[in-house]
């Protein structure tokens, strides 16, 4: 019943930053601001479209897994440009760009689980690959924030706000992960993890709401 | 009862990456007053330059016009009192051109005593020559012929003692500024200047017992006022202070001192390097 609720709960979190991106968008249009709080407000838009579908098809009974493995794959894209567009450094957008085409091989490792719409299996390379990469580019951009200190108020940045949503999202539910798969492989943990992982999706949800109330249009 | 591993582990990430998000944005602070303190260093650095740059070309000048004053000027006016004379010669002995000539003779010889002068105002050779000890007791001499203030000079420790030319003249012109200032504004009597040299330390103090200043009334007026800004300005440039000791009908005392400061003939004085 708990899991139940807390997975209600996680799916609809995103309702939070969903309706403040409307509120901003009220009074902001959307060519008004920078590329970075476009692609920030694209993945809240994902996550919304992501948690609609798969609640939808799931009380439809319609397989819906492949969602999950497509909405991870484009996330970790949207990520990597969102990355590859704050980096200064030239190699660390290299990098951001490598590990984006790296991501999508890996995807394509197990193609049925995208392809296929009955799929009941969950990408396991491309969830695992996109979340390290993930916390590693999150890393290279505190890296960078330290190196150029570029940003006048860390709390006022949209930007900080979705890399430390996202660092507390991929780093609770990768390494909670791997240790459960690595130790007590076990129904009971795996059901604990879902929770964790949506707990830790409220929380990455919160971060956003933040994210999208910094949020200002560029000056002209 | 089974252990919630995954909650335990997720909850121990979570507050970990807590920590460091904290840590993260302290140490981020950290490094943004340091840089603040950084481009405010580097800003007055900047201002220090510019302002010695401003007073090097204002004392390069000083120095032309006063070449010019002397070397056309004086030289022109030596030429005309010789012809004059030349001509007055064959005047005769008339009474009236006699007394013309006298007066034109004057008029030139005063001419060309005050080019001497404003030549000599201008670039103090005797400071090159001498020091900055003997060049304050020659403006203070010629101050004391020139008003009423009775200027009077002390000075203590070595008397040979030199600074690199560039510190000399600017303490020179900043002592110059306090004279000018006791003569114009103090309505004082008394006007005394102590320069302590070297062993001990390096002091100059101008003192009078005029009428003194609201020394933060003056700094608020929006006109230059008693030059204070060109007195801290030139200081700034050679690393001096200033410690002004005044009040209303209380005369004024000023300190100026060089916290640290290097003989000329040191290996480390500025033209020594430059000369390397």
């Amino acid at each position: 019943m708990i899991h139940r609720f807390i997975s209600y709960l996680a799916d609809f979190s995103v309702l939070i930053p969903v309706v403040f991106a409307l509120l901003l968008l009220k009074t902001t249009k959307v060519s008004h601001l920078d590329k970075t709080s476009k692609i920030v407000l694209g993945f809240v838009l994902l996550t919304l479209l992501r948690n609609g579908l798969t609640s939808i098809l799931a009380q439809i009974g319609v397989f819906n897994i492949y969602i999950y493995n497509w909405y991870n794959l484009i996330s970790f894209v949207l990520v990597a440009v969102l990355y590859y567009l704050t980096f200064q450094n030239r190699y660390f957008k290299g990098l951001a760009l490598l590990l984006l085409f790296v991501s999508i091989l890996i995807a394509c490792l197990d193609l049925p689980s995208l392809l296929d719409v009955k799929t009941v299996s969950f990408n396991n390379f491309s969830y695992h690959a996109s979340g390290g990469f993930t916390i590693l580019l999150i890393l290279i951009y505190y890296f960078e924030l330290l190196k150029y200190l570029t940003v006048p108020k860390l709390g006022s940045s949209p930007l900080f706000w979705f890399s430390s949503g996202a660092l507390f999202y991929y780093s609770g539910t990768i390494f909670s992960y791997i240790f459960i798969n690595y130790t007590f492989n076990n129904l009971a943990s795996r059901d604990q993890y879902w929770v964790v992982d949506a707990l830790l999706s409220v929380v990455l949800n919160i971060f956003l709401t933040f994210s999208v109330w910094y949020m200002k249009p560029r000056p002209s | 009862m089974e252990p919630s591993y995954a909650i335990v582990i997720g909850t121990s990430i979570m507050l970990i990456m807590a920590m460091f998000i904290v840590v993260f944005v302290m140490y981020y602070q950290r490094k943004q007053i340091e840089q603040r303190i950084r481009v405010k260093d580097m800003e007055a650095e900047f201002q220090r330059k510019l302002l010695e740059v401003s007073m090097a070309s204002t004392e390069a000048e000083r120095r032309r016009i006063a070449q010019d004053l002397h070397d056309d000027i004086g030289a022109l006016l030596s030429v005309t009192k010789l012809t004059f004379n030349a001509l007055y010669s064959q005047l005769g002995s008339k009474e009236q051109a006699e007394r013309l000539a006298q007066q034109v003779r004057e008029a030139l010889d005063e001419t060309i005593s005050h080019v001497r002068r404003i030549s000599r105002e201008l670039v103090p050779t005797t400071l090159e020559r001498f020091g900055l000890a003997a060049a304050i007791q020659e403006f203070a001499a010629r101050s004391n012929s020139h008003h009423a203030l009775k200027v009077t000079f002390d000075c203590l420790g070595d008397e040979e003692f030199r600074l690199a030319p560039r510190t000399e003249l600017m303490l020179y012109r900043v002592v110059q500024e306090l004279i000018n200032n006791a003569l114009k504004h103090s309505n004082g009597r008394n006007v005394h200047i102590q320069i302590e040299l070297p062993p001990r330390q390096f002091c100059i103090v101008v003192e009078d017992d005029g009428l003194g200043f609201d020394l933060n009334d003056v700094r608020l007026r929006p006109s230059p006022g008693l030059g204070l800004d060109s007195i801290e300005g030139r200081l700034r440039v050679i690393n001096g202070k200033v410690d002004y000791e005044t009040g209303l009908n209380k005369g004024c005392r000023v300190v100026v001192r060089l916290p640290k400061f290097t003989p000329l003939n040191s290996p480390l004085s500025p033209e020594k390097i430059t000369a390397k």
